[in-house]
């Protein structure tokens, strides 16, 4: 069966809620070249030690794990989709992730982000009163557990940022559990610390002086209100992480063709 | 125009477990998340117009539902005008052009009147709009606006004057204070006086513009310098002579940009590019610059079309942006708050976007200027296009059916509405 179009993005089931059936694509990211030694270089300098890992190292296991997904039949169009490697280690397992956003994350965006683009800015903000910390918990069907296990030794992966291009939020979370799973594959629907890691490692993935980008869905962390979403989108030159309503009105929730949720796939190194 | 945070008694009320400094992520002091200057007006709100004040509050405790409380743009007396500018876009609106186009002498549509707008304004009120904005054409060529204003009542809702400045000397301007007036925009459309008046048609202008702003501070007027760019200006050393001006006369820029419609629709070259946003991006950092699109009111920037500003054309119908020749209901004959609610489920209005759909959406502009021009053609001359010529013809977004609701203790603990955070 046939899971993804030819952007690579997922081919919309009939309970999905999305803007379109056919994405526009008006929101555009440039595929990135990879260039893993800097990737690694800013990842390392900033604050996500990974100390046992050389460039070569993270090269060809991010190769041969991108390379199982495209010899699978029915993920391998997902890999025509943008797609950037990252590397990642939670050192703070069983820290609260809200906290873990707050003191590791977005402060590691701020540092990667300003250091290449010194004249923009990286904000956060948060609509409501509500901490990060004590309030973000795991959608159950994102199959983001695996991913928080495996980090806390440290993960290789990639994240595709488009592959939800269009899709609702609660259509999103819903996709884990209507997605096969895969051997060899670890798969998850894209939350605060990989989407955090694959911008660390590639600051400029949003920032294009042409066109507009998509907004990142941190879709797999839910918000104890929820009508709160995390999100992370450009503001033209800057950088900027949300915790914003995705209400519409009271009754109806935000479905834009600007917001897009990610997959990403990962294994220990 | 540009608070930044909000709280329930005008002070910051950030809770104390943010104000414990961690060396990675420290909240913001006051001077980043809302100046004094800001609170200082807020604080007069709650003394002189107790009313907006309620409402703001109201807007900050009820935005995460996705509440709205746009402005309304209001054109009166049939959009006259003193001038002939030339990126104008009320042209197809005013006496003159119709009378050009059609042979007409006068817009046959039923003109909202005084019980119209005292209506509007009720109707505002009770959907918890506070801000009204006249305009015109220039809105101080309406003799009777004193008593629209009462109409509208400046107890209630914030009255902003847009006005080109030439004939808003001191005693007009404290004549404006005294009905009630809280603010007014004065268009300068270059620091070079003779490309000012060029600009605008009217030799002489520049200098009344300058006498005008001096009117407004000394009137204690709530002020701020309005400015129209075409493509590149934000990269001219005469504009950066602008915005040193504005800031040495410590008065807010609002910019606003020339867009495909009105008398510029054949100005291609006049548009901005994605470049010229992203320069005046910049700028917000630097001066107290922005525009409609700027993060305000704990809102992100992005596109505002019905959430932001909404106008009120002079036979009820409501366009969801200033520079929109297309229609999403009338006022006199159904409720504001239905006509609202239609916008927002349109699919171009009401979901979240960062461009500006008229300025640099191909798509939209290709289908808003044949709306229009399919409509001038076989319907009626007179703009702007109604609702089910126009928006109505293009995808409502699905409803669906699971409002999650606020968990309790977050529902009575909001205080602060919103937080900036400085890493
Ligand atoms: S379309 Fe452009 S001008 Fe209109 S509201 Fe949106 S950003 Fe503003």
């Amino acid at each position: 069966m046939k899971l993804f179009d030819e952007h690579g993005r997922r081919l919309p089931s009939v309970n999905d809620r999305v803007f379109r059936e056919e994405p526009s694509f008006y929101y555009k990211i440039n595929q990135p070249n990879f260039d893993f030694n800097l990737i690694l270089e800013r990842t390392k300098k900033n604050l996500m030690v990974i100390d046992n890992l050389s460039a070569a190292d993270f090269e060809s296991k991010a190769n041969l794990l991108l390379e199982k997904l495209k010899t699978n039949e029915e993920f391998s169009l997902l890999t025509n989709g943008v797609h950037i490697p990252f590397i990642y280690r939670n050192t703070s397992k069983g820290v609260d992730l809200g906290k873990n956003l707050e003191e590791t994350i977005l402060p590691a965006l701020k540092k990667s982000f300003t250091e290449k683009f010194p004249e923009a800015h990286f904000k956060a903000v948060l609509q409501s009163n509500s901490e990060l910390q004590g309030n973000i918990k795991v959608h159950p069907e994102s199959r983001y557990d695996q991913f928080l296990d495996d980090s806390s030794e440290g993960v290789i992966g990639w994240f595709f940022p488009q592959a939800f291009q269009e899709f609702d939020i609660d259509s999103q979370r819903n996709q884990m559990s209507k997605l096969p799973e895969i051997n060899d594959v670890k798969m998850c629907l894209s939350g605060g610390m990989d989407i955090g890691a694959a911008v660390v490692g590639s600051p400029e993935l949003l920032i294009n002086k042409d066109y507009y980008s998509p907004i990142l869905c941190m879709s797999s962390f839910v918000h104890r209100d929820e009508r709160l979403v995390l999100l992370l989108k450009a503001y033209g030159p800057h950088l900027e992480f949300w915790c914003m309503t995705q209400m519409l009105s009271k009754t109806t929730k935000q479905v834009s063709e600007q917001w897009a949720g990610g997959i990403t796939i990962f294994s220990k190194f | 125009m540009y608070a930044r945070i909000c709280s329930n008694n005008n002070t910051i009320i950030i809770q104390k477990s943010w104000l414990i400094m961690t060396d990675t992520l420290q909240i913001l002091a006051d001077q980043e998340a809302l100046s004094l200057v800001e609170k200082n007006k807020r604080k007069d709100q709650s003394i002189h117009r107790p009313r907006v004040h309620e409402k703001i509050q109201q807007y900050f405790k009820n935005m995460l539902d996705g509440e709205i409380s746009p402005i309304l743009r209001i054109k009166i007396n049939r959009s006259l005008c003193n001038f002939h500018c030339m990126h104008c876009c009320e042209e197809p609106y005013m006496t003159r052009d119709i009378k050009k186009a059609t042979g007409v002498k006068l817009d046959p549509r039923h003109q909202m009147d005084l019980d119209d707008y005292r209506e509007l304004s009720r109707q505002a009120d009770e959907a918890g709009i506070f801000r009204f904005v006249l305009t015109g054409g220039e809105a101080l060529l309406d003799s009777s606006i004193d008593q629209l204003i009462a109409a509208i009542d400046p107890k209630k809702h914030l009255i902003i004057l847009d006005t080109n400045g030439w004939t808003f000397d001191e005693e007009k301007a404290k004549w404006f204070a005294g009905l009630g007036g809280y603010k007014v925009q004065i268009s300068l459309d270059s620091m070079i006086e003779a490309e000012h008046d060029e600009f605008r048609g009217k030799p002489g202008s520049y200098a009344r513009v300058l006498t005008a702003l001096k009117a407004s501070k000394s009137a204690n007027l709530e002020l701020l310098i309005s400015t129209c760019i075409i493509k590149d200006r934000v990269f001219s050393e005469e504009f950066e002579m602008l915005c040193s001006y504005c800031k040495d006369e410590d008065i807010p820029l609002y910019v606003t940009l020339a867009k495909p419609v009105g008398t510029a629709r054949e100005q291609d070259t006049w548009v901005c590019t994605k470049e010229d946003v992203d320069q005046l991006k910049y700028l917000e950092d630097k001066y107290d610059i922005f525009t409609h699109m700027s993060p305000s009111y704990g809102q992100p920037g992005r596109c505002i079309t019905v959430k932001g500003i909404n106008t009120v054309n002079h036979d009820g119908e409501i366009v969801p942006c200033p520079y929109m020749d297309l229609s999403i209901g009338n006022i006199v004959k159904e409720p504001l708050k239905d006509v609202l609610s239609r916008g927002m489920m349109n699919s171009w209005l009401g979901p979240y976007r960062d461009e500006c759909i008229i300025g640099e959406h191909m798509g939209f502009i290709r289908f808003h200027n044949q709306s229009v021009a399919d409509y001038q053609k076989n319907v009626s001359h007179l703009l702007p296009v109604t609702y089910e010529h126009g928006f109505g013809k293009t995808p409502e977004i699905d409803n669906n059916d699971k409002p999650p609701s606020p968990p309790e203790i977050l529902a009575k603990d909001r205080r602060a509405i919103f937080a900036i955070k400085a890493i």
